[in-house]
């Protein structure tokens, strides 16, 4: 009996797993069917699975297993899915299918021929070793090959006409993000990719919506770079007193990434200037370079040309990186001793007084700058940001002035000190609730106290006779002056997600801002300071900016629009020697944007904004200060808010190869505009603040063309503005224009083997008119560039020519300079070597001439002289 | 009769050649190695949405356009989920294509998607919204890394076109749910037979391969000839 049994088992397994054929022919009521799907799915278990489709004259066949249950889809494009359960026994069998033809084909379909429509607005990548040919050093001769992307001298890269404001390298920060730290320093062979994404955003929701034109890069490494140490060497030397050392480390790992930059020269070249300082402050922002630029740091900073320097920079860059946090540290530390020589000649308009001033200058600037910044992502839907930093940079200028006048001659000394510490602490917190719904949280706190020494001494009084000033031998001037700034801005920001076409975001901002500053004039006599008391200072400037901020973004069709409306509720609370000034605003602040994405190449975008400008502390001083030896300013406690209405319209249209075109116009508005005014008497002036109730009026209308060809490419530009504006001559508001024209044509080539030219050519008029003075002026720049590249061999070679004329004043002058570079390096070697020398042609000055409502100035800078360097780089 | 037989049609489901389904994306895994740029990229990733226009012949698959939170993050978002491209499909050549320019000269580039001896079908079967799903796989060469990259779709023969996201089909029915390298592509919402259903059409341009187009795209950057 169990044998029995067995045996029925065996046979049963075997019976189940026999196979047998299912065909048959899958038909409809008119034809056979070719290419119909037929799926045997077995409902008994361990059946086998089977499917496929029919031939060309129907036919299928099926490979099923016996005793089992099957359903069976039968499925055509057309016709209305069969599914049928089958028992299949014992033997293969035949079965036909009719499928009913989907009575909706009978329906008419209608197709509409449209163009269709790309996506791609998109990061461009660029493959670098289709582009490079191996001799390149930096990234900035590799960016110079790519298309569409140019670099200039400075380093400022610009991609399809938009300016690149971020450097990331694997997706992080280089250093402070500047381009020009970057496009020097990064070596050419570790690059594998560059991504230009357009349209960059970092997320600061403080900025608000301006319209950025910022372009970032990322420059992705090779990857055996990406956990390797890599960097260069750079030495040299020249006659007299030129040195150079330039060495750079870049060590990158999954979790630490450590880049160091360090340079030490005399021969003119800066790695990090501070200019490079306030980019790194100020981005983008139009308010905050405005507030910097206000900041008296900047103004003794500013750096010009100079005859000599001494260049000391040190930068390192740490990035640790674990799975729910980032570290990011820097420093950067830097001096610079500069002297500089400049021959002023002016001529002031109103009482025509000319002057001819010769100073020499020794500058001594340094700065530290650092920052930790901390990343952490505690979940998936929080985020925290922690970032502070620390600023401190100082100046140090003397001045040895010798000014000729018509009648007399005035020789002084100044001496000025800066210093300068600032504290900021920014947190951020970021929470997603919901796809719909993400909150934002922001406090930024600051810091800063600056204190400035200016010291004039001379040997007789060279003053405006405002300052009672004694008589004595030697006369010593000392203004002391100290501004102690706080800040606490918080933002609450939510962004709701209305649906894939609406987004709506609340924002509440405030802003508190405390201005301490307190200044003196004296003058040192017999071991005292007798000081002047209508020069003291003591503002205590408090200024509280809330706003609600209403935000809408619609998409309609294929343009973005948004409109955003600010309440803003502005109080100010000024207090000097006891008296209160008080002032308090409610104001509503439109503004709109308007994206039109015609297709990927070509874009149309409108936009308009109110803003509203306060004064500063400075301007509602109700005390004197001395600004410069032959200027005293006054503030003034009356004035009023200035708003500006901004309009701009801009197309784009971009193709790699062939012709490109960006025109755009743009309109500004200043409606009581707030305006420093000038009472001159002769060389003197005393100055002061208004608001203008005359709005000033600007148009400037932008067009630029370009066309590209695979090895090269030709752009035009023509700007034109003109504006309307009021100033203040003679105790009376004058009427005054100015009207410019600017073209300018460029050729750039970028052939693979022979030399490559970049030449431009570009003409600049101005007609400035007022009813004492009409000033026209034209300013000539050749520039013109060689790179050759043959063997081991490279060879550059730059040269430009500045020519200017005032067809008023019949003044005509013209600068020139010539650099040219030749290096060497053996393929696959690390070595090179490198001659290079700038200011070939000796030349002594540059000239640069300005007409203002009352000074026409031209000044005589002299340059940094001929060099001539032998340096040699080794590359690990 | 030695054999037995049950015979049932229990098929009346409202067919239709023309539809309209809508996708969403959700991200499995993405090869981002900043940690908040990827959480910035699946949050654009998960306000994405998809559409399959599709009839008798043909059918049109695109991202609805919408306002990105990060105009950044939504462009490398993007790309990552492979939509740079509208997808077109073709049911009678069994074409899947995409319109791209090279150099401003404008190409219908054919991709193998829809080949329906690359895949596999399996009997395992899933409901999606009330549709028996079949699952089959496919095994795609990624050009660049050398490496086979798994498609899994989901396809229903209840809808009998042989349509789906990014430009894979073939198969005997209308794909739900596709798994692309790191993204999952779900349909949200099946529309039959709409009353209002324009099928865009690939423009009629050179055909090429994705092959050539790669050497294309890359000759094209390159100064010097390969």
């Amino acid at each position: 009996m169990r044998i029995y049994y067995l045996f029925t088992l065996l046979l049963f397994s075997s019976y189940c797993y026999s196979q047998i054929e299912m065909s048959g022919v899958i038909k409809s009521n008119q034809e056979l069917l070719y290419g119909a799907n037929i799926i045997a799915k077995p409902v008994t278990k361990g059946a086998k699975f089977a499917y496929t489709t029919s031939d060309e004259q129907g036919n299928y066949t099926l490979k099923l297993s016996s005793n089992s249950t099957y359903t069976i889809t039968v499925s055509f494009i057309g016709f209305i899915t069969l599914k049928d359960t089958t028992f299949v026994k014992g033997n293969s069998f035949l079965k036909d299918f009719l499928l009913k033809q989907d009575p909706n084909e009978l329906e008419e379909v209608v197709i509409n021929y449209r163009e269709s429509v790309r996506i791609t607005k998109d990061t461009t990548s660029y493959r670098v070793d289709a582009f490079v040919n191996g001799k390149e050093r930096k990234l900035r001769q590799v960016l110079k090959k790519l298309p569409g992307v140019e670099v200039d001298r400075k380093g400022n890269v610009t991609v399809k006409g938009k300016k690149v404001t971020k450097v990331l390298v694997e997706d992080r920060e280089f250093f402070t993000g500047d381009s020009k730290l970057a496009v020097n320093n990064i070596p050419a062979e570790v690059i594998e990719e560059i991504q230009v994404i357009e349209d960059y955003h970092e997320s600061d929701l403080l900025k608000g919506l301006e319209t950025s034109e910022e372009v970032a890069l990322n420059i992705n490494l090779k990857e055996d770079k990406k956990k390797f140490t890599f960097g260069s060497i750079e030495a040299g030397g020249g006659v007299k007193d030129r040195y150079f050392t330039h060495p750079t480390i870049f060590k990158y790992s999954k979790k630490v990434n450590l880049n160091f930059i360090g340079d030490i020269n005399s021969t003119g070249d800066k790695s990090f200037t501070l200019k490079d300082y306030i980019d790194y402050e100020g981005g983008f922002d139009l308010n905050a370079i405005s507030n910097i630029a206000k900041s008296p740091i900047v103004r003794l900073l500013h750096g010009g040309d100079f005859n000599r320097n001494n260049h000391y920079f040190g930068g390192f860059n740490l990035q640790l990186i674990n799975a729910k946090s980032n570290w990011n540290i820097f420093g950067i530390a830097l001096n610079d001793k500069t002297n500089s020589f400049t021959t002023m000649s002016q001529e002031y308009v109103v009482d025509e007084v000319f002057e001819n001033r010769n100073t020499s200058e020794e500058k001594n600037q340094s700065m530290l700058l650092g920052k930790i910044g901390f990343e952490s992502q505690p979940d998936e839907n929080t985020r925290i940001k922690w970032e502070n930093r620390i600023e401190a940079p100082s100046a140090k200028k003397k001045l040895n002035t010798l000014s000729v006048l018509n009648l007399r001659d005035l020789e002084y000394k100044e001496n000025d000190h800066i210093d300068n510490i600032s504290v900021k602490s920014n947190f951020r917190i970021e929470r997603k609730f919901s796809k719909e719904h993400t909150s934002q949280a922001k406090v930024k706190l600051k810091f800063s106290r600056n204190t400035e020494n200016q010291d004039w001494i001379s040997s007789e009084n060279i003053f405006s006779d405002n300052i009672p000033i004694r008589d004595n031998e030697s006369i010593d001037i000392r203004k002391k002056s100290k501004l102690d700034t706080y800040q606490v801005n918080t933002l609450l920001k939510h962004f709701w997600v209305v649906n894939s076409t609406n987004h709506l975001y609340f924002s509440f901002v405030n802003k508190l801002n405390f201005d301490n500053y307190d200044s003196n004039l004296s003058q040192f006599q017999e071991g005292n300071l007798n000081y002047f008391e209508e020069f003291n200072n003591e503002i205590l400037n408090r200024e509280l900016f809330s706003s609600f901020i209403t935000e809408y973004k619609r998409l309609i069709g294929e343009a973005f629009v948004t409109f955003k409306l600010e309440y803003l509720n502005y109080n100010r609370f000024n207090k000097q020697f006891g008296a209160t000034n008080n002032l308090s605003h409610h104001l509503l602040l439109p503004s709109l944007k308007l994206d039109w994405d015609i297709d990927t190449n070509k874009e149309v975008s409108f936009y308009y904004e109110k803003r509203n400008d306060f004064p500063n502390y400075a301007n509602l001083s109700v005390k004197k200060e001395l600004r410069s030896f032959n200027s005293v300013y006054t503030g003034n406690g009356n004035l009023e808010r200035q708003s500006t209405h901004n309009f701009k319209l801009q197309y784009r249209k971009f193709q790699t190869y062939g012709w490109s075109f960006y025109p755009s116009i743009s309109y500004r508005l200043k409606d009581n505009k707030i305006q420093n005014i000038f009472i001159p008497n002769g060389i003197y002036s005393t100055s002061s603040t208004l608001n203008f109730e005359t709005p000033e009026k600007e148009l400037s209308t932008n067009f630029k063309t370009v066309y590209s060809y695979r090895y090269w490419r030709t752009s035009f530009r023509l700007n034109y503005s003109n504006k309307k504006y009021v100033s203040f001559l003679r105790g009376e508001e004058t009427k005054s224009t100015s009207n410019s024209l600017r073209g300018s044509m460029s050729f750039r080539s970028f052939y693979v083997k022979g030399p490559n030219v970049d030449v431009t050519f570009s003409h600049y008029y101005n007609d400035d008119e007022n009813i004492f003075f009409n000033s026209i002026s034209d300013r000539t720049r050749l520039d013109f560039g060689l790179d050759y590249e043959i063997g081991d061999w490279a060879f550059r070679g730059e040269a430009f020519l500045k020519y200017y004329a005032n067809r008023t004043t019949n003044t005509k002058n013209s600068f020139n300079e010539i650099n040219s570079s030749i290096f060497y390096q053996q393929e696959d070697s690390n070595w090179a070597f490198e001659i290079k020398g700038n200011n070939l042609g000796g030349n002594k000055n540059t000239i640069t001439s300005s007409f203002s409502d009352v000074i026409f100035n031209e000044t005589f800078i002299a340059v940094f002289p001929r060099t001539i360097l032998g340096k040699i780089i080794y590359k690990f | 009769m030695r054999y037995f037989l049950i015979f049932f049609i229990f098929s009346s489901f409202c067919f239709s050649q023309t539809g309209i389904v809508k996708y969403r994306i959700t991200p499995l895994k993405l090869k981002v190695k900043n940690k908040n740029l990827e959480r910035a990229t699946n949050t654009e990733i998960d306000l994405m949405n998809f559409t399959l226009k599709y009839n008798k012949t043909n059918s049109y698959f695109k991202k609805e356009k919408s306002i990105p939170k990060n105009p950044l993050q939504h462009k490398i978002a993007a790309i990552l989920v492979g939509m740079n491209y509208n997808w077109f499909q073709n049911s009678l050549t069994k074409e899947a294509i995409v319109n791209a320019k090279v150099k401003n000269k404008m190409y219908s580039v054919l991709y193998d998607k829809m080949k329906f001896e690359d895949w596999v079908l399996s009997e395992e079967t899933k409901m999606i919204d009330g549709y028996t799903c079949f699952k089959a796989e496919r095994k795609q060469l990624n050009n660049r890394t050398g490496k086979y990259m798994l498609i899994t779709a989901w396809c229903t023969p209840d809808i009998p076109v042989p349509y789906g996201p990014v430009g894979e089909g073939g198969l005997p029915g209308l794909i739900l749910q596709v798994n692309v390298g790191s993204f999952l592509f779900i349909a949200t919402e099946i529309t039959l037979n709409p009353n209002k259903n324009k099928v865009l059409l690939p423009k009629e341009k050179e055909k090429i391969s994705n092959k050539k187009y790669s050497q294309l795209l890359r000759n094209s950057r390159k100064v010097t000839i390969d």
